[in-house]
């Protein structure tokens, strides 16, 4: 793992299949729309030794056309939508604060669950976001501290405690102390 | 003695997820995510199930 500044961090990983996935997924979501990869997969992909059905990403709300054309350039890349049937549905949806969830056809697992931004930590989380450089691509997370913080005071399974103290421990020489208080202390 | 003691599984298992973070910052990218792979791929392959291609 290599440090470039603070907010770059060059990854020398073997890809899992759920990294070629995400992979292949980001190459097109970020044609189209500002993006952040939270939850389960950050720590995943920072070594976490467990798999997870979905990935969770924010995206910025987008118009109707680029929304299309998102939708679009995904089903000629073979993925489709497990839980909606047709692009306006999913936009209302997406509008509306649920997620849409995109796999690669015929399967179900893995799949990205995309939700459009809507809160103040959300919108931290985008402006905050690192970037990852792996030989499989770049693509966009959401600061470490964030996910700590939302780990152990939002989420709070077993689970994402365990995520928690991984990236905690995995980032302990570079996290920021004053920040990662900042956000216990915010969404406690 | 219990026969499952919950809180203890949980302490161990924490102390191996602590244990295994540590050698993921202490060693190579290559090294750790050679380790990571088997078991992420196998768990996934599980997830989707016999008829995977």
């Amino acid at each position: 793992m290599e440090f470039i500044g603070k907010k770059t961090i060059k990854l020398d990983k073997i890809p899992t299949l759920l990294d070629k996935f995400v992979a292949g997924f980001i190459n097109i979501l970020q044609k189209h729309a500002d993006y952040v990869i939270v939850s389960g997969y950050v720590s995943i992909l920072f070594g976490r030794s467990r798999a997870t059905e979905d990935i969770d990403i924010l995206v910025g709300r987008i118009s109707k056309k680029r929304f299309y054309s998102l939708y679009s350039d995904l089903k000629k890349s073979g993925y489709w939508c497990l839980n909606m049937e047709n692009q306006d549905e999913i936009l209302k949806a997406l509008f509306d604060g649920a997620a849409a969830r995109f796999a690669k056809k015929p399967r179900i697992i893995p799949n990205a669950e995309l939700k459009f931004i809507k809160n103040s930590i959300e919108k931290n989380a985008m402006k905050t976001a690192i970037d990852v450089i792996m030989p499989s691509g770049k693509i966009k997370i959401s600061n470490i501290e964030l996910q700590i913080a939302y780990k152990e005071k939002v989420l709070k399974s077993e689970k994402d405690l365990e995520d928690a103290r991984h990236l905690e421990e995995v980032f302990k020489d570079r996290i920021n102390n004053r920040l990662l208080g900042k956000y216990r202390k915010m969404l406690e | 003695m219990k026969l499952f003691d919950k809180a203890r599984n949980r302490k161990e298992r924490m102390r191996f997820v602590e244990y295994w973070a540590g050698y993921v910052r202490t060693h190579s990218d290559r090294d750790w995510s050679r380790q990571q792979k088997v078991v992420v791929d196998s768990q996934l392959k599980n997830l989707i199930g016999p008829n995977r291609k």
